[in-house]
């Protein structure tokens, strides 16, 4: 599974001006609907399951990176939108520190499989401290689809 | 990942170095973003170590939660 095949390239967001995690979530969630991935019938329902799956506990997993999800009946594959805050998003994280990275995944619920594999996809990149690095000092979402490219090709 | 988080906050209670393993990939049993690394699914096989003064106890309580099958919190 490569980043191109689930994120949503239209829906990236280079330079979220929010800074609570509900903004966030419904910035990216919309983002998702103006790429025409889900539709607007389920926008509210979708940030509806990501923000409960958020009260059971933060997605928000450190070094600046929250990886915010849920599965959803109405999308037939996993998809993916992302989101780079500059002056970072509180989070709740369990490191405590603001969130400057945001991958949301919505799955369908009857292909857990895929959302495991998206989120060990996800998370082996964003180990790599170039991948955060370049991610963050990217300005458009041009070079953001770009940085995903070399890193499905491991050039990076 | 609620599981994981639950590995991740135990480990964490723990002065020694602890790790999990998966195939050949082994982890920071303290980080959740290495965890999600493991791409580990219910059923799935898991090798956990750890060093230090604690490690004993490290690995006997991440053997517990872990074969407790993360009772009552549900996957993902």
């Amino acid at each position: 599974m490569k980043l191109c095949d689930f994120v949503v390239s239209a829906s990236i967001i280079p330079d979220l001006q929010v800074g609570s995690k509900e903004d966030a979530i419904r910035s990216m969630v919309t983002g998702l609907r103006e790429a025409g991935s889900i539709s607007a019938a389920d926008e509210a329902g979708i940030v509806a399951a990501i923000l409960k799956r958020e009260e059971l506990g933060s997605t928000g997993i450190g070094r600046g990176v929250a990886v915010p999800h849920t599965k959803h009946p109405s999308v037939d594959k996993l998809i993916a939108a992302i989101a780079l805050s500059s002056n970072g998003v509180d989070f709740a994280s369990l490191d405590g520190e603001p969130v400057y990275i945001m991958f949301l995944l919505v799955s369908p619920p009857d292909r857990p499989g895929d959302h495991l594999r998206g989120l060990e996809n996800i998370s082996r990149h964003l180990r790599n401290d170039n991948f955060c690095k370049f991610l963050r000092q990217s300005k458009t979402r041009d070079a953001v689809w770009d940085l995903l490219k070399e890193a499905d090709n491991n050039e990076i | 990942m609620r599981p994981l988080e639950l590995i991740a906050r135990t480990a964490q209670s723990f002065r020694s170095q602890v790790f999990v393993t998966r195939g050949t990939n082994r982890v920071d049993a303290k980080s959740l973003l290495h965890l999600l690394t493991l791409g580990a699914e219910p059923g799935m096989e898991l090798d956990i170590d750890a060093t230090g003064d604690d490690a004993n106890e490290a690995v006997e309580q991440l053997v517990k939660l872990i074969g407790s099958e993360f009772e009552g919190i549900g996957p993902a």
